[in-house]
């Protein structure tokens, strides 16, 4: 193996600037002559806007402007867009209203843009912003999915009647349907998949600047895409192109799905720096972070699964409301449609599935991806639904797995909904979580916990996700606006080190090691000779930056290529240098070397070669030692595996505590086991937060009531335990790298292996069922209900 | 220690605030604060309702200090002051007056890692890096009152600390390799 | 939510009534309180200015008074307005004649929107209690200040927390809300 090429678990390049307070967040940036903006947000859930009065704030000493959406109006600038089209049953498209940046005439939910106040300092545009007067003539809200479904509801829109944006369906109703009247047994269930904040560590910043001599614009800001930001900023809210904006994402404190989006603040500052040709840095506040950043899942769903008598799945019907907040954020309407739906045949050969989804505008912040993004909502439904479906079959929730697994020898295989799995090995993933887990003397453990009192309960979950998002040409056909293809660059330097160029941007994901770790493996170039250049559109082509586990299986595949062809490019010199032929040329380790004899030149001689051009080959290669590939993937990747939990109840407080947690998982090859097994961890620990710890709240007037770190209870260090990580491989077959993706496994895998470990430790009181977040309050009164 | 200097006290009857007093209080006038910071004396002008982090990211540029949230609860913005870690942004500035306060960049000497720093590279105890500094500063503060920290002290300990990315099991695993190598380095 | 208190005044219930009725009395002892100033019949506004910490929020209230029956009882319903988020409800206060002084009872029921929902109704209390302790304690200096003695006990639905600092400047609504409901 090469020294910290594939497969090696390579320290990371880029911890250093991290551990000693050198990185550079979009908030540690200053630029010169730098004002300060302040958002104005709407307190209530949904109002005309009567008057907005900005004269007193504007008299502010230190104000530099404050702008409303009237001002935004009059310049012409647009809404901000959404990027997937979803069509209804009848095949009309989705309600799509606009989405003005700051809102001119209504606002829709708490948090809302009404205007921007810029001032020399941060104090200052805060001062200012309390002296801004807005009148709001209180409208009707609704804010969760039963207040909006009702008759009569409130509307948040108008042109979208009983508040639905669109109705959609995927599978073969009437299959499913004669498959539920032959079935001999049907489990079915009704769950709430709890609405989540991610809460990035790191809160949203962004800074506009605008240099009136070339009439070009910069934004900084925290994105997971700067691309997909020029692409949408410029064109459909700016109207710039992209040669004269420049969009920089810097060092960015996570993401978790929430900084994909283009949100509004991006738009104000770039548009406001023209205005008033400074540059305008703006930073949310945590509490501004709750009523601004795009909220994850809200679904309320009911599902019922149809078995033969044995248990075999012969059928599968869901009905599923997902909230998408007041606007539709920018993939917003794709994620409980195509990323959720589709996953509902899981690892189960299950043959006729029907699924329809409601998508419901409410008085709440629009919601988007989260880490998994629609593929947890179907993983813990189905979860959930077999567990049930393993007690009314009278059979061991591991049995009933087994029984309707798809198996090795049977991929590719194409699933109800729309998706083909190229790769699998299910059974092998539970062999090993068993195992790691120690499953079988579970009954040893849960003797010992009962002795001190306490209710043990063991709980297991498989899962898939259709990761590296995505063929362009399906998604395409299914409403995605936007190609979903990746770039890479290699650009080799004279002297042999290497800069890569990629349009995967890393937020804690540790590309600048792992994609280093490809160069060296493929060039034989020292990993400290090589650089990953990432989240600068002026620095980077082109991309689509990173999310749904996509970086290894398109960016990183994409990369490869880019480097197949600096090896094919390399060995032509060679050859010239050399005096033999091209086939004749092997590359291995940083050496070329003429097959079968001692002649051999290093790879930085190339380089060296290919950029003083004295004696090279001019009439038939160009000099240089750069390449560009783009790669859009063939397929979805799909990554799969076998979670278990265990959990301890205090059954007098009805305290959980997660007491182990095991994870087998298949994300094809590897590239560093420590990344992948700290992304899992990662998941994981969200995974448990969804399931016993995190709930966002409305009051049903569209107040958010969990809006602060208080208020809104993220895992600490002290409510997590450290977890049994292991993989099970099956490379992936459709891509040249055999990866899958790893990102979000933990977010999916986790919260059904959660609640069923729960449910399982209340198994002697017959509860049978506990909604996310399974508080101590919940698991109190399950007992005490159930006790009585 | 230093940072108990109340330089904001006043007494006032309820009621009695006006204008001119609350814009007092708001501290609209500028004041001098000097205090060391990483080993070095410095002193600018703050307006009193400016914080501690503000002070040391906004007057000094040590942008190494990180500001998570607006409630005390997540840690990034853990400092030194007078040799204790304190959530800088708990603090107003002008209560650091005379104090020594040492911040993530004054923790390597001479361009030397210290062995915490290492043990969070080592045991991949960061990814997105945001919580990092406050985080190793708070595991300074535990490893000088508790040199051999267990899991569930390291755990506990954290508690005040927040990370979303690593599920925190690299962190405490970090956090042990570096009480052990600041043992074994006396 | 649902804040219920009482306060035990060092002085008769006449007084206690005129004091009330007293806008300047009234605007002295209200923490922070800029302008109170009668708009109509039974109709107020104010303006209350409350600052701790790095936030300051310039609350704009409106009250209407209802119910009255002097010197004993009125219910008060009104809203408060600041960028950090608002507050409407409604209030009953009472006072008895109690121990030579006067025994003033409150039941408010209130929302609170923006900002102040935002980071938790359990704060909110707190510093509500904590607002009004402070203006009865100012108060009760004003109409005797040679025996001010307020005994203040405050029971909600909600468990109390430590103050933090904007919610305590929204929580002068329901401050507001009580002594308004005095005046006449």
């Amino acid at each position: 193996m090469i020294k910290n090429g594939m497969g090696a678990a390579v320290r990371r390049k880029e911890d250093y600037r991290f551990i000693t307070g050198n990185g550079q967040y979009v908030d540690d940036i200053n630029r010169p002559n730098q004002v300060y903006a302040y958002i104005v947000r709407s307190p209530v859930a949904h109002a005309r806007l009567a008057s907005v009065d900005t004269a007193a704030a504007r008299a502010v000493p230190g104000v530099v402007a404050v702008l409303t959406g009237a001002d935004m109006a009059t310049d012409g600038i647009g809404g901000l867009p959404c990027g997937w089209g979803i069509h209804n049953k009848d095949g009309s498209p989705m309600a799509e209203p606009g989405h003005p940046p700051l809102a001119a005439e209504v606002v829709r939910y708490v948090g809302d843009q009404v205007a921007v106040v810029i001032a020399e300092s941060k104090a200052i545009a805060r001062d200012a912003s309390e002296l801004v007067e807005v009148d709001y003539d209180e409208l009707p809200a609704v804010a969760g999915l039963v207040a909006a479904s009702a008759d009569g509801a409130a509307l948040v829109w108008d042109e979208a009647p009983g508040n639905i944006c669109y109705d959609w369906e995927i599978g073969d109703q009437a299959a499913t349907e004669a498959a539920f009247a032959s079935a001999k047994q049907i489990a079915s269930i009704d769950v709430v998949n709890n609405r989540l904040i991610a809460n990035a560590m790191e809160p949203r910043s962004a800074i506009g600047e605008y240099d009136s001599g070339k009439d070009e614009h910069t934004l900084y800001t925290t994105s997971q895409n700067p691309h997909v930001i020029r692409l949408l900023m410029g064109a459909f809210v700016m109207g710039i192109p992209e040669h004269k904006l420049r969009v920089i994402a810097p060092d960015v404190g996570g993401g978790f799905g929430s900084k994909i989006f283009h949100y509004a603040e991006e738009a104000i500052v770039t548009w406001a720096a023209k205005k008033i040709k400074r540059p305008i840095k703006w930073t949310a506040e945590r509490s501004e972070s709750f009523i601004s950043d795009a909220h994850g899942r809200d679904h309320v769903t009911h599902a019922e699964m149809a078995m033969d008598e044995n248990g075999i799945f012969v059928g599968l019907r869901v009905s599923t409301r997902a909230n998408l907040g007041a606007y539709l954020s920018t993939f917003g309407p794709s994620v409980p449609t195509y990323l959720y739906a589709t996953l509902l045949a899981g690892t189960y050969k299950t043959p006729a599935i029907y699924a329809e989804v409601k998508g419901m505008f409410t008085n709440t912040v629009p919601v988007d991806a989260y880490r998994g993004a629609g593929r947890p909502e179907a993983s813990y439904l189905l979860e959930r639904l077999v567990d049930r479906a393993a007690k009314v079959a009278g059979l061991d929730p591991i049995e009933i797995r087994r029984r309707n697994f798809i198996q090795p020898d049977e991929f590719p295989y194409q699933t109800p909904v729309a998706l083909e799995y190229d790769t699998g090995d299910y059974g092998a993933a539970v062999d090993k979580a068993l195992e790691l887990g120690d499953y079988d003397s579970f009954d040893k453990r849960k003797a010992e916990s009962a002795g001190r009192g306490k209710l043990r309960g063991i709980g297991i979950s498989t899962y898939i996700e259709a990761c590296g998002l995505a063929p362009s040409n399906i998604a395409g056909a299914l409403g995605a606006r936007a190609g979903l293809y990746e770039a890479g660059t290699v650009r080799v330097n004279p002297t042999g080190s290497v800069t890569v160029l990629t349009g995967s941007h890393s937020h804690g994901q540790g590309h600048e090691t792992t994609f280093a770790q490809l160069v060296t493996e493929a060039l034989g170039v020292d990993f400290d000779l090589v650089e990953i250049v990432h989240g600068d559109t002026g620095k980077v082509p082109f991309g689509m930056g990173t999310y749904g586990s996509r970086s290894a299986a398109v960016g990183g595949v994409a990369l490869v290529n880019a480097l197949e062809k600096i090896r094919t490019k390399a060995k032509k010199i060679a050859a010239h240098l050399l005096e033999a032929s091209e086939e004749d040329i092997e590359f291995k380790e940083g050496q070329l070397t003429v097959a079968g004899t001692d002649k051999a030149v290093a790879f930085s001689d190339v380089a060296m070669a290919a950029y003083v051009p004295h004696n090279y080959p001019l009439e038939t290669l160009e000099p240089g030692l750069e390449e560009t590939a783009f790669y859009d993937p063939k397929n979805f990747t799909f990554p799969a595996g076998c979670h278990i939990c265990e959990v301890e109840i205090d059954p007098d407080t009805g305290v959980v505590d997660v007491v182990s947690f095991t994870a087998a998982d298949d994300f094809g090859r590897v590239i560093n086991p420590m990344i992948v097994e700290g992304q899992v961890h990662g998941g994981v620990a969200q995974g448990i937060g969804q399931a016993l710890y995190e709930q966002c709240i409305y009051d049903e007037s569209g107040q958010l009531m969990s809006g602060s770190l208080m208020d809104y209870c993220l895992p600490k260090a002290d409510n997590i335990p450290d977890f049994s990580v292991t993989t099970s491989v099956t490379p992936c077959t459709h891509n040249v790298l055999g990866v899958k993706g790893c990102g979000e496994a933990g977010a999916i895998g986790a919260p059904p292996a959660v609640i069923n470990a729960v449910l399982n430790a209340l198994a002697k009181y017959e509860v049978d069922d506990i909604q996310m977040p399974a508080t101590p309050e919940r698991v109190w009164r399950a007992i005490q209900s159930a006790a009585k | 220690m230093a940072a108990a200097k109340a330089v904001h006290k006043k007494t006032t009857r309820p009621g009695a605030a006006g204008p001119e007093e609350l814009q007092q209080q708001d501290g609209l006038m500028p004041t001098k604060v000097s205090l060391t910071l990483n080993g070095e004396a410095v002193s600018t002008e703050v307006d009193s309702r400016t914080l501690l982090v503000e002070l040391i990211r906004e007057n000094f540029i040590k942008t190494g200090t990180h500001v998570g949230c607006d409630t005390s609860q997540c840690g990034a913005c853990v400092v030194h002051v007078d040799g204790r870690s304190v959530k800088s942004c708990t603090m107003l500035a002008l209560q650091a007056e005379g104090a020594d306060i040492r911040t993530i960049e004054g923790v390597a000497t001479d361009g030397e890692l210290h062995p915490m720093q290492e043990a969070f590279r080592e045991h991949h105890g960061l990814q997105c890096g945001y919580c990092t500094p406050g985080m190793i500063m708070s595991a300074l503060d535990l490893v000088k009152n508790n040199p051999d920290p267990d899991d569930r002290e390291i755990r506990e300990w954290l508690e005040g600390n927040l990370c979303r990315c690593t599920g925190y099991q690299n962190i405490v695993r970090a956090v042990k390799a570096g009480a052990e190598a600041m043992r074994s380095g006396e | 939510m649902e804040i219920k208190g009482e306060y035990q005044i060092d002085a008769p219930r006449q007084a206690v009534w005129e004091a009330l009725n007293d806008p300047e009395m009234l605007k002295k002892c209200i923490p922070g309180c800029e302008s109170l100033e009668k708009v109509g019949d039974a109709k107020f506004a104010a303006k209350v200015t409350a600052a701790v910490g790095p936030v300051r929020a310039k609350f704009n209230t409106s009250l209407s008074l209802e119910d009255l029956n002097p010197p004993v009882s009125y219910r008060l319903v009104g809203e408060s307005k600041a960028a950090a988020g608002f507050g409407r409800g409604s209030a009953t206060v009472e006072l008895e004649e109690q121990d030579g002084g006067t025994l003033l009872r409150y039941d408010a029921d209130f929302k609170v929107g923006g900002k102040l929902a935002q980071v938790g109704s359990r704060l909110v209390m707190g510093a509500t209690k904590k607002t009004a302790d402070q203006f009865f304690s100012a108060f009760s200096k004003e109409l005797d200040p040679g025996a001010a003695r307020v005994d203040a006990a405050v029971e909600s639905t909600a468990e109390p927390s430590f103050p933090w600092t904007y919610v305590l400047s929204g929580a002068s609504f329901v401050v507001l809300l009580i002594w308004w409901f005095l005046l006449r």
